[in-house]
């Protein structure tokens, strides 16, 4: 029999995905402070250095660290193959990752040319070991394709969403000409948004949804099929906009609507759960789907794109993934000790229940924060003086409570982990 | 033919149903019915563990010694759930809410991730390497309902 490579081996080392769900979080808080100090001006046109630098605080700052934290973990599980080398792949992407971004985001809000390119290629190193390593884990997965095929789709997403950034930089910069500036931003943040974010980030809920809910299981068309053809309406669109610039707004408006099927059908999911608790997790995700048919409909009938990238980053990309945070950390906390507790025979030692990590209130009090400035930066659409400010305010406490309750976490796991070890 | 990766994914989805009218029962404090849906419960579980550690994990590990890491991990994890379903059951019998609605929670997260591995790893390479166990699995399973 040919198992080489299969490992249904435990989770990677806690600290992994901690220290990418922490940083997270910090790029979280520099989000709030900047809307906190810039205020309104930050949101007077999507092309201005300060909206620039702060969407990809979101996205390649906030959500490329807690995607790849939950990668890390997840992999193993869905694919029963872990990263290869997972410490040191985990330290390089995690660095370059942080490096990349931060120097980004100095590069669009300073406007410095040196500081974007390097960034932009910090990032690109990212994400290259990112799917490099994800490649190698998958090629030796013995998990069937259909398993696997929408995550990995979503990664690969990466790939075109990256390839029009570095060209997006080195036309902003001077280094070479691109005719048109606006239809290829258009692509890069077509392939970032519906591509990566929202392949991976459904793709996921199609996975911890039914199992965690106990829900019937989403139609096998919809759960197998829906996102990979996501994925190739976004390469027609890409290929045909080259023949015809015409087709660019009909391909992305297939794709919109194949987002709303889909986000009807994990909707309905939760709906028919025959689990009726509601658990912070739950909250974040039921808030992340409705927010996205929210853009969706202002994306169709409007062309306010700040309303429609506020629903998407806001709504969508900051939220959704904090429910899967307080679903993993928990869980891994617990998982590492009781797998100490087995191995060193302490049976009669009584681990803390997953709760005790992060306590149910206290993430619920998080989403009540999360949602405040939410809405507040919804009220800042009709009065912008004083909401955004406070909206920055609400959120740079909100990211504090996420941290806090991350670190918390973790030294509650470390505290258990030294009782398990001294106990004779 | 059910191949094993369905019957055995079918009998997963049987406890899961067990597990959520247990966990509802103890959220209404209604003690008498989630200690005997508890029993029945573990039983099914334990029905269930049995096929995979006398029948399937072996003959897997007949095929090759490179099945026995992840068979390991598998017999470990239900270790884990037995463990969990022990502690579960004695908040049960003291009628301590909180307490078993955490474990419960605690319980359902283990044994999620735990069923994940089986279903996208194990069973799939089960129906590849020892096809033929599918009968047996399957009579074994009807016995259970």
């Amino acid at each position: 029999m040919n198992t080489a490579g299969l490992s249904l081996d435990q989770a990677p080392p806690i600290i992994i995905p901690v220290k990418f769900f922490l940083t997270a979080s910090l790029f979280s808080f520099f989000i709030g402070a900047l809307i906190l100090i810039e205020g309104e001006e930050i949101f007077l046109s999507r092309w201005s250095p300060l909206a620039l630098g702060l969407t990809h605080l979101v996205t390649v700052g906030f959500l490329a660290q807690v995607m790849t934290g939950a990668m890390m973990q997840l992999l193993p599980v869905l694919a029963g193959s872990p990263v290869p080398a997972v410490i040191a792949t985990s330290r390089a992407i995690h660095l370059s990752m942080l490096t990349g971004a931060v120097l980004l985001v100095i590069g669009f809000i300073q406007t410095f040319h040196h500081s974007l390119i390097i960034g932009a290629s910090f990032l690109a190193v990212a994400f290259l070991i990112i799917l490099v390593s994800a490649a190698v884990s998958l090629y030796l997965s013995k998990s069937p394709l259909q398993n696997t095929l929408s995550i990995a789709l979503g990664w690969v997403a990466l790939v075109p969403t990256a390839a029009f950034g570095l060209f997006l930089v080195l036309g902003l910069t001077g280094i070479i000409q691109i005719s048109d500036m606006t239809q290829m931003t258009t692509l890069h943040l077509s392939w970032g948004l519906l591509g990566w974010v929202g392949i991976v980030l459904f793709s996921t809920i199609f996975r911890i949804i039914p199992i965690f809910y106990v829900t019937k299981e989403i139609p096998s068309s919809i759960q197998v099929w829906s996102l990979p053809i996501v994925f190739f309406l976004l390469m027609l669109t890409t290929v045909s906009n080259y023949l015809n610039a015409g087709l660019l707004k009909t391909g992305l408006s297939l794709t919109v609507v194949l987002f709303l099927i889909i986000a009807f059908f994990a909707a309905a999911s939760i709906h028919r759960r025959k689990r009726k608790i509601i658990d912070s997790t739950l909250l974040f995700v039921w808030t992340g789907i409705f927010s996205l048919v929210l853009s969706a409909i202002a994306w169709i009938l409007s062309d306010n794109d700040i309303l429609v990238g506020t629903l998407l980053l806001w709504g969508v990309c900051l939220t959704i993934p904090i429910g899967v945070i307080y679903k993993i950390i928990p869980f891994l906390c617990w998982f590492h000790l009781q797998g100490m507790q087995i191995k060193r025979e302490k049976l009669t030692y009584t681990l803390p229940s997953m709760k005790y990590f992060i306590r149910e209130r206290s993430a619920k009090v998080h989403y009540y924060l999360h949602m405040s400035s939410f809405c507040l930066l919804l009220f800042a659409f009709l009065l912008p003086a004083p909401f955004t400010r406070l909206a920055g305010l609400a959120f740079t406490f909100s990211s504090l409570y996420l941290f806090k309750n991350i670190l918390f976490a973790f030294l509650r796991f470390r505290r258990e982990q030294r009782f398990l070890c001294s106990e004779g | 033919m059910e191949t094993i990766a369905n019957s055995m994914t079918h009998d997963h989805r049987r406890c899961d149903e067990i597990f959520v009218n247990m966990e509802q029962a103890i959220i209404r404090k209604a003690w008498r019915d989630a200690e005997q849906l508890m029993g029945e419960f573990v039983q099914s579980m334990e029905h269930h563990f049995e096929i995979e550690e006398g029948k399937l994990f072996p003959a897997l590990e007949e095929m090759g010694s490179q099945a026995s890491g992840p068979v390991n991990v598998m017999i470990m994890e239900h270790d884990q759930l037995r463990h969990l379903m022990t502690q579960l059951n004695s908040a049960i019998s003291k009628e301590l809410k909180e307490l078993a609605a955490e474990l419960s929670d605690t319980l359902l997260v283990t044994m999620q991730q735990h069923n994940m591995k089986e279903e996208n790893v194990l069973y799939p390479m089960a129906d590849r390497v020892v096809p033929g166990l599918n009968v047996e699995i399957a009579s074994h399973l009807v016995e259970s309902c």
